[in-house]
């Protein structure tokens, strides 16, 4: 047992701990970390983009987790491939930046639905085209993922619906529940642990990424991926331990939080392996 | 008719953007109001093609890919399984644990990680740099592999057992067919997130391993739409065509395993 | 589990990441006599780290450089591609972890990034001096390359070319280009929406900003007064008046600003603002002739108010071959180098030499060249010209922009 998992576990735990260590030897030389998240905890942007990012993020982890789930449970939730499953793709096959560079072309004032709805006469200036991107509200960003993260929801789902037992959904429809009900009792168990799973992923990596903010999100509020973006790409060299102490918080954060997820999916996963 | 619709409205939303950017590497006059380019181009093709570095930067983005890919499969495969088919204690923060590069931001890892890539020799080589990938594939694959074998279900594995024969052949004569779909998504994903790599790639290749993402990170600086847009489909081809591979070479191997 | 084990292995691990102390040593190479330097360079391969986002930049460096340092020298020229703050942070991990044979010759900076290397000592040393062609053709002791951004060079890296900040508009939708800030300030407000600049953390935002520090004290106080942060506070509050009143007039009413220069460019050209910028008096010229920008665009600068910088090469303090970059960038400064270099299919930037140090035959290719029509006269280029201030300020910019600016 030890011999199949030690090696994953020195590649991906021990190595990223490694790495915190080293970072955080650093901040020591440089005033001790607590110092740092003191200085940092004074900022009032800093609270506010926290407070943004956890928004933009819970919102486009939910779209996506929705959208996802759903469009698993049309396309594979009955036998037969639905032929749309390479489709699915394609969003993943390109980079996070060429998917906020898409939203930009098309959902931008002078974007390509713009363009259209100018010649369709539904607007006379480009300037009418709501803004949905480079916006305060974070609706560019929250499009940008919805967009790239839906297809890696179907992909992690889709094998779920391909291989559900149909007689327990049948056993649910005989016993004449609605179509919620039908997904509650008879879907969503075995659903659940892989969609916090998801969910969680999505959540840590939307959290923290600056590409896409950086594109189509607005100068304020910030997401705190490009704040930590531009303390460590900063020309001054002073603030990058402000980049790793909130790198290693962040972190440190969402470690727990997927251990207490592990530990709540458990018995899910099991009973799923059994059979039950 | 629901699901041939819903299909529809899917292929709509996720594929056609790719169109556009299809569209648009031949775009050379693309003007705000005109629903359709104007005039055309080659130019938007012809930067990646004349930048002398491509042939180079492809070999080792195909190298180091492919690499990664088949440690993912050697590393997170037996992971994998022992996350179902055991039961030990400690078993969900194990799980946790192997989660753990995917929840920190990859720039600091990077950074973080380049001390030891200099010391154990790694680092500015493409080996390091592929050895390195696997920090942020790993956890994918593991649980990708994962849920493959928990859908296997435990009777099935019980019964593959009692069949008897050792535990390679069961592996390759049972276990891998049933999880032809889970390998090749698993390649996939460890192909996409290799070739896209930047920050990492750069610190631990210490700009002297160019791989595609190195190469055209900086071009996306630039304001020419056609060029940007050419550069990234060229890059989304290449998960495209491994995972393709993946999947002819599950099959056929299956066939001649079977036909023993 | 075996949780020990991982734990042992993991503190061997950091011990082993702390334990390395580099030492110095080697030969000075400045000291030696210039034809062994170029001899010792002879078959040997030299690693060029630089940012490679430009074409016109790569085809320089991979098809006119590199055949011709390998036919004139035998020097094979590698280019990698790099942006330089991460070149820099793997040298500054490099010099962490004792490594004394990197992988990196010669490395192209300037202001910030140059500070950061010579004060975290990454680069080599003094070796400006020790080149013929530096000493022939460049006068290392004028403003302009004696301080870059404020940091005394002291021969740690020579002057490769220099440009200009200079901004491009559509002739199309603006009639007289403004001369001043006062007369942007008013121009944005008769057309409002038409008008915004990157964000303070861009380059070129950033150099933008600076221009009205200028506006406000003379150029020659600020340089001379070096970083003063108390000073420029008191000097400054009409700067971050006339930008908030310009706000509500700029593209989007200011509520949001473009991250970096090529969204301002991508503004641009889609025309939903008619100005853009650049820190390149040459820079339109190619974006023009591939269609991204419009035919109808042309370059303005304020009067007596366009700052210029120079950028540099250096050498890593760990190269492995220290005289095959001193010859390749003694190449690199030669006459004939430059004079390609300034060229707008390549480069487009100026030349660092000192033209009266040239022969007249070359004098007159230099003077005689053609940048294109965009690109504005020389004697309109160096009237407007300011040199560069402390590299400090570019921080003091960034701050006070976040706290009088989008914070309010």
């Amino acid at each position: 047992m030890i011999v199949m998992i030690l090696p994953a576990l020195i590649v991906t735990a021990g190595l990223s701990f490694y790495a915190v260590a080293v970072l955080w030897t650093r901040l020591g030389t440089e005033g001790s970390p607590l110092v740092i998240l003191n200085e940092i905890a004074s900022l009032p942007a800093f609270w506010e983009s926290l407070s943004f990012s956890f928004g933009v993020t819970a919102v486009s982890t939910v779209l996506s987790l929705g959208i996802g789930v759903l469009a698993s449970k049309l396309l594979f939730g009955k036998k037969g491939s639905a032929g749309a499953g390479a489709l699915f793709w394609v969003p993943m096959a390109v980079p996070h930046f060429v998917g906020a560079y898409l939203v930009i072309w098309f959902f931008s004032q002078s974007g390509w639905a713009a363009s259209l709805t100018q010649q369709l006469g539904w607007i006379d200036n480009r300037t009418e085209f709501p803004i949905l991107t480079n916006d305060t509200g974070g609706i560019g960003i929250i499009l940008s993922y919805v967009w790239k993260e839906v297809p890696f929801v179907v992909l992690m789902t889709a094998p779920v619906y391909l291989e559900m037992n149909n007689s327990v959904k049948h056993a649910v429809a005989t016993l004449g529940g609605g179509p919620f009900r039908k997904f509650k009792d008879a879907e969503w168990p075995y659903l659940k642990a892989v969609t916090l799973e998801t969910g969680v992923i999505l959540f840590a990596f939307v959290f923290g990424a600056f590409e896409v903010p950086g594109l189509v999100g607005a100068t304020r509020p910030e997401m705190i991926g490009v704040t930590i973006f531009e303390w460590y790409s900063g020309g001054s060299w002073e603030e990058r331990p402000y980049a790793y102490a909130v790198s290693a918080l962040i972190g440190v954060v969402f470690i727990t939080l997927s251990a207490l997820m592990m530990w709540y999916t458990r018995r899910l996963r099991i009973r799923i392996w059994r059979g039950e | 008719m629901k699901r041939k619709a819903a299909a529809a409205a899917f292929a709509l939303c996720f594929a056609v953007p790719l169109l556009a950017l299809v569209v648009q590497s031949f775009a050379s006059e693309w003007p705000f109001g005109e629903i359709w380019p104007l005039a055309w181009t080659l130019d938007g093709w012809g930067v990646p093609f004349s930048d002398p570095l491509l042939a180079e930067a492809w070999g080792r983005t195909i190298l180091i890919a492919l690499c990664v890919a088949a440690l993912n499969l050697l590393i997170g495969i037996p992971a994998a399984k022992a996350l179902v088919v055991r039961e030990f204690r400690g078993k969900e923060l194990i799980d946790a644990m192997l989660l753990v590069p995917v929840l920190l931001p990859i720039t600091a890892l990077a950074v973080g990680l380049h001390i030891f890539a200099l010391q154990s020799g790694t680092a500015n080589t493409w080996y390091g740099v592929a050895f390195f990938h696997l920090l942020p594939t790993l956890p994918y694959t593991i649980r990708i592999i994962r849920a493959g074998y928990e859908r296997i279900g435990r009777n099935q594995y019980e019964q593959s057992r009692s069949l008897g024969g050792g535990a390679a052949a069961r592996f390759l004569l049972v276990e891998l067919p049933q999880m032809t779909a889970s390998v090749r998504t698993a390649v996939f994903f460890a192909v996409v997130i290799s070739v896209s790599q930047f920050a990492l790639t750069v610190i631990i290749g210490g700009g002297t391993v160019t791989t595609m993402a190195v190469l055209y990170y900086p071009y996306t600086n630039s304001a020419a739409p056609s060029a940007v847009s050419a550069f990234s489909l060229m890059t989304a081809a290449l998960p495209a065509a491994a995972a393709l591979a993946a999947d002819g070479v599950l099959r056929i191997s299956t066939k001649i395993l079977k036909s023993w | 589990m075996n949780w020990k084990i991982i734990a042992a292995a993991g503190t061997m691990l950091i011990a082993a990441g702390c334990s390395g102390d580099s030492g110095e040593g080697g030969t000075s190479w400045e000291e030696e006599e210039w034809e062994d330097i170029e001899e010792e360079a002879a078959g040997t391969t030299v690693e060029l780290h630089m940012w490679g986002g430009d074409e016109g930049t790569n085809e320089y460096i991979d098809e006119w450089v590199a055949p011709r340092l390998e036919e004139q020298y035998d020097i094979t020229l590698n280019r990698n591609p790099i942006e330089t703050e991460d070149a820099l942070q793997n040298l500054y991990s490099e010099k962490e972890a004792g490594t004394e044979e990197g992988t990196m010759d010669i490395i192209w900076l300037n202001g910030e990034n140059f500070r950061n290397a010579k004060e975290n000592e990454l680069l080599y040393g003094s070796f400006a001096d020790a080149l013929p062609n530096v000493e022939n053709h460049i006068d290392m002791e004028a403003d302009t390359n004696a301080y870059d951004f404020g940091t005394p060079v002291e021969g740690m890296e020579v002057p490769w070319g220099s440009v200009q900040f200079t901004f491009m508009y559509d002739t199309e939708k603006v009639e007289t280009p403004p001369d001043s800030i006062e007369e942007l300030a008013a121009w944005v407000e008769e057309n409002p929406g038409e008008f915004t600049y990157p964000e303070a953390t861009d380059f070129t935002g950033n150099a933008f900003l600076r221009h009205f520090i200028y506006n406000n004290v003379e150029a020659e106080q600020v340089i001379e007064q070096g970083y003063d942060e108390e000073w420029i506070d008191e000097q400054s509050d009409s700067m971050w008046e006339t930008l908030r009143e310009m706000e509500p007039d700029l593209w989007r009413s200011g509520e949001t600003y473009p991250s970096s220069l090529s969204q301002l460019d991508r503004l641009y050209r889609d025309g939903e603002v008619s100005m853009t910028m650049g820190y390149n008096e040459a820079r339109a010229e190619s974006l023009i002739q591939d269609g991204t920008f419009p035919e109808t665009t042309d370059t303005f600068v304020f009067d007596n108010n366009s700052i210029g910088n120079t950028h540099y090469l250096s050498i890593p303090f760990n190269s492995t071959n220290v005289p095959g970059a001193m010859a390749a960038i003694n190449y690199l400064v030669s006459p004939e180098a430059q004079l390609q270099k300034q060229a707008p299919s390549m480069w487009g930037d100026s030349t660092v030499l000192d033209l009266d140090t040239l022969s007249e035959e070359m004098r007159q290719k230099f003077i005689e060249q053609d940048r294109g029509d965009s690109v504005l006269d020389t004697e309109v280029l160096n009237d407007a010209y300011q040199p560069e201030m402390d590299a400090g300020y570019v921080e003091w910019t960034e701050d006070r922009w976040e706290n009088e600016i989008v914070q309010r």
